[in-house]
């Protein structure tokens, strides 16, 4: 074997050195990064919408389950059924995915895509339990796929808002996730952030990837620094995999 | 930033060639070769603290290299037919006149991309079994039976053409029962 193993090292070395290369031009390959961090909106987007309608265990719900936001207990109800075509498209964007977060190995993300179903799973669960206690409350609610929503009035708010943090009080915490989902959370966090900067929304500058980290997730979002009645639309034009 | 980019930028200058060259044996093509590195860089741009930050640089800029490789195959298999083999470059990037080199250009087209990565990492880059799971993201176990396969599969082609082997691989061959 080894005869062999010294021919094709000559031979790898022949056939890569037999070809002239330049270096590559710096200028180029930052104006790469640029148009494909300014992409990554998009694709991540994608990945949200077909992922959370497959039923593959470690796809469900993938990327969709990241810490929830302040006053984030609405949701939007479940999409079509599941079927062949969105299982399969579903697997091309998880790659996309593993694209997003290049540095990440690929059992790295099948880990994280495997907490963020777990997640989602509690995540619909507690959305069960909160909706029992506002009912219990006296409030009608409708549960949706990760919180609850509430269709009242501006006098009545300031007694809801009571009720849910009571509510919210008596629920278990989620466990936290891992450093390697959060970092998947970052990067869809981020390409939120610059898809709001392209539309002409002013966020304030992301955090640091290890102070959000440090965080557990909670130290900064891609809306943050953005006024409160313009925050609602950036969300809405530049969804996270959060919502 | 200045400083960032004029770090990456020698970073580019000095390193690029040679990920140029691995990302040719692995894509047999330069054009895709090109891509490929520049694609690798490019991610690394985006996480440039944590390059400058990791014990080598250029390593970690090669796993980059291998990831989106290898990524790129599993989106061409889901999203088109599962790719074994390199399409052919239909250019003769100059190399062809070179025997060996020639030859094996056309026997790696033969290997599956997995195994093809798996021979390049280890034979080209002289990567060590368990840095070459690493950068592949598998185990060294893997590797192991990823080049086995791909060196049987080599002398197998190789040993098809004795003009173009060395004689004590074909001496080898033939004593291999």
């Amino acid at each position: 074997m080894n005869d062999i193993e010294g021919t094709v090292r000559a031979g790898l070395h022949d056939m890569a050195d037999d070809v002239g290369w330049s270096p590559l031009d710096a200028g180029e390959v930052v104006s790469r990064h640029r148009r494909a961090r300014r992409a990554r909106a998009g694709v991540v987007a994608v990945v949200a919408a077909v992922v959370t309608v497959v039923s593959v265990p470690t796809v469900a719900g993938s990327l969709g389950a990241a810490p929830t936001r302040p006053g984030g207990d609405v949701a939007t109800p479940g999409g079509p059924v599941p079927d062949a075509t969105a299982q399969r498209e579903a697997t091309a964007q998880r790659d996309e995915a593993v694209e997003v977060v290049g540095d990440l190995t690929e059992a790295e993300m099948v880990q994280a895509l495997a907490e963020f179903a777990a997640d989602r799973d509690r995540q619909r669960a507690d959305a069960v339990v909160l909706g029992e206690c506002l009912t219990a409350a006296g409030w009608q609610v409708t549960v949706h796929r990760n919180g609850v929503e509430w269709q009242g009035t501006a006098l009545s708010s300031a007694a809801y808002e009571a009720s849910m943090t009571t509510c919210r009080a008596a629920q278990p915490a989620r466990p936290p996730l891992s450093e390697v989902a959060l970092r998947v959370v970052y990067a869809d966090y981020l390409a939120a952030h610059t898809c709001m900067v392209a539309k002409g929304f002013a966020p304030a500058e992301p955090l640091d990837e290890a102070a959000f980290i440090a965080s557990g997730g909670a130290g900064w979002y891609p809306e943050t620094g953005i006024p409160e009645e313009r925050a609602a639309a950036a969300s809405r034009q530049c969804p996270t995999r959060a919502r | 930033m200045r400083g960032t980019h004029e770090a990456f930028s020698s970073f580019v200058r000095e390193h690029s060639p040679s990920l140029m060259r691995t990302a040719y044996l692995l894509t047999g093509d330069r054009g895709h070769a090109e891509d490929l590195a520049q694609t690798a860089l490019a991610k690394a741009y985006g996480h440039w603290s944590r390059v400058e930050a990791a014990d080598q640089p250029v390593a970690y800029v090669r796993r980059l290299m291998v990831n989106a490789h290898l990524s790129w195959l599993r989106r061409l298999a889901s999203t088109e037919q599962v790719v074994e083999r390199v399409p052919d470059p239909g250019t003769d990037d100059g190399h062809a006149a070179r025997a060996l080199g020639g030859q094996l250009r056309d026997a790696l087209r033969e290997l599956s991309p997995r195994v093809r990565t798996a021979v390049v990492l280890r034979f080209y880059d002289d990567h060590s079994r368990a840095e070459t799971a690493r950068l592949m993201g598998c185990s060294v176990s893997t590797v192991d039976n990823h080049v086995t396969r791909g060196l049987a599969a080599l002398r197998r082609l190789l040993a098809d053409d004795p003009e173009l082997v060395p004689a004590r691989t074909r001496t080898h061959l033939e004593e291999t029962p």
